[in-house]
């Protein structure tokens, strides 16, 4: 791969339509589809399509993996490289956990299909384990409130179950 | 827009991979789909190892459980007789707010079982949320998962052994023949002339023990031993070596001796082994060394970290006025430790900040603790094992 490479420019069309310009080096290692496309095209043509994520979708994983870049080098030099490593990582983590915080759960949802479909490990990874934050503590009609579940079992069949060992294997 | 319902069901068991298992009784009640999810889930391997391997991964995973003796009423209430109750004590802190939160006694009922029938219980190592309990006495093995409230009971060692004094024992997994085993060495006391020691290992999933050779002079192991990468480690005094870490593989089986840091404070080196003990930090071997009794009004507790290609490195000194050191806890980034005098007096120091906080338990006394994650691995049902 020459140099010029990792200043190339992609273009990224949401569902859309709307056409994102991106260094290849900032989505390249997140996003694992974009990485499989360019491998296979191996062309000049940079205009990708994501045809199942919009726009509005799209701007926020883009966001994510700008804040991203580079995050995953570890220096193995001096004290102050690794103060400065250690100190990058505590700020973005701040960052994510600021991203997901106040995230509408129909958005939250459409990242997640998004960080699915473009096989974005890390940040697939940060959305799931906000909606278990999510979940964590409570009890199951709490759970059901938040996330509008609705419950099919009768009152009946929900005691009789509440009822036997909870970690039956059977 | 998109509701729960709309999420794919692969994104739906990404999620409950990340969920503590308390939680994933909670997903079970949902309703019908999520029950039938739940159940099917945690008898499939790679689920449970997915589960596991996140859990290792989870600051807000990490827990310390404690085996303590607390004073209690006998049940008629009227006469204060004291009566002292085994049991567990989890602590733990969610990682988005800052107040340390413990659950006591959750797996008590489960233990009486034991616990009334014997008067020497100790606590082995950790390894993927299981704990081995020995219970000397009658020479019973345990192997316990307080997260699921299972508890195991093993045969009992090879009857050619039944008379011997286990000096040391660990639970661990080997992760080539994908089996977790039980190990165990033990001295036949009435043959005082002849100390040879007696090592069987118990692969689960087999029905006996199986005893094994054991070419290098052991010892009795100070504390419980550590258990870290396939590896269990012991902490051991004999006559030859003095104090010497002693391993066993769980793979090949072998065991093997591995001197203590060659520079350790000659203050410490002066007092005798009790003020020693080894624990798992970050992934590595570890240990603690402390003076029993210091004319310094400070003590200090030295931690020195083992890795491959540095040997034993000093990482820290920490000077709280506190004796000893218990457990690592909240992703390895607080240490427990106790006052000697009543071992009552519970702190939490944080390694970076140096911050000290004070835990009260009125009426507990701690007595040792294991630092473990929750995990689904049921030995009963074997959902541990890969296809």
């Amino acid at each position: 791969m020459s140099s010029s490479d990792s200043e190339r420019m992609l273009k990224l069309k949401s569902s859309d339509g709307v056409t994102f310009d991106i260094k290849d080096a900032i989505v390249v290692t997140k996003l694992e589809f974009i990485k499989n496309i360019i491998e296979d095209c191996c062309g000049d043509n940079d205009l990708i399509l994501v045809p199942n994520v919009n726009s509005e979708i799209l701007a926020m994983v883009l966001e994510w993996c700008k804040k991203h870049v580079g995050d995953d080098i570890i220096s193995d030099g001096e004290d102050d490289e690794e103060n400065e490593y250690f100190s990058r990582k505590k700020e973005i983590k701040k960052w994510d956990a600021e991203f997901v915080k106040n995230l509408d759960q129909g958005v939250l949802y459409h990242l997640l299909m998004a960080a699915d479909y473009l096989n974005a490990k890390q940040l697939l990874d940060l959305l799931t384990q906000r909606v278990a934050d999510m979940i964590k503590g409570k009890k199951s009609e709490q759970i059901r409130q938040i996330f509008n579940i609705k419950n099919d079992f009768t009152p009946e069949e929900e005691e009789a179950i509440k009822k036997r060992n909870p970690w039956a294997f059977e | 827009m998109a509701s729960f319902d709309y999420l794919p069901e692969d994104l739906v068991v990404e999620i409950m991979s990340w969920l503590p298992p308390e939680s994933l009784l909670q997903i079970k009640f949902i309703n019908k789909w999520f029950h039938h999810l739940f159940t099917t889930l945690i008898k499939e391997p790679p689920f449970v190892v997915k589960h596991l391997h996140n859990s290792n991964k989870n600051l807000s995973s990490s827990t310390s459980l404690f085996f303590r003796s607390i004073h209690g009423l006998t049940r008629t209430g009227v006469t204060h007789t004291e009566v002292y109750i085994k049991g567990f004590l989890t602590i733990y802190q969610d990682h988005s707010d800052k107040e340390i939160n413990f659950d006591i006694g959750r797996c008590s009922p489960l233990l009486d079982e034991i616990s009334d029938q014997i008067s020497f219980v100790e606590l082995g190592s950790h390894c993927d949320g299981i704990t081995c309990i020995a219970d000397d006495s009658f020479g019973r093995f345990l192997l316990c998962n307080p997260a699921i409230g299972e508890f195991t009971r093993l045969p009992r060692h090879s009857s050619l052994y039944y008379q011997l004094w286990t000096v040391m024992f660990g639970f661990g997994y080997d992760s080539i023949g994908n089996v977790y085993k039980i190990v165990k060495v033990g001295i036949d006391p009435y043959l005082s002339y002849d100390p040879s020691y007696k090592a069987e290992v118990y692969t689960l999933g087999t029905e006996s023990w199986k005893l094994i050779k054991i070419e290098i002079e052991t010892g009795v192991s100070h504390g419980k031993g550590v258990y870290c990468k396939g590896v269990s480690y012991w902490l051991v005094w004999n006559p030859s070596d003095k104090e010497i870490i002693i391993s066993f593989d769980f793979h090949s089986e072998e065991f093997r001796r591995m001197p203590l840091p060659s520079n350790l404070s000659a203050r410490h080196e002066e007092e005798n082994v009790h003020s020693r003990k080894l624990a798992v930090w970050k992934d590595s071997l570890a240990l603690f060394s402390y003076a029993k009794e210091e004319i310094m009004p400070l003590k200090s507790i030295e931690l020195w970290v083992m890795s491959s290609s540095c040997g034993w490195t000093k990482m820290l000194t920490i000077d709280s006025g506190m004796d000893f050191p218990l457990e690592f806890w909240n992703n390895d980034e607080e240490l427990l430790m106790v006052t000697d005098d009543d071992r009552k007096s519970l702190v939490s120091y944080n390694l970076q900040s140096k911050n000290v906080r004070n835990l009260d338990f009125n009426g507990i006394d701690f007595f040792c603790g294991v630092h473990y994650v929750k995990s689904l691995v049921s030995i009963s049902h074997k959902n541990y094992r890969p296809h």
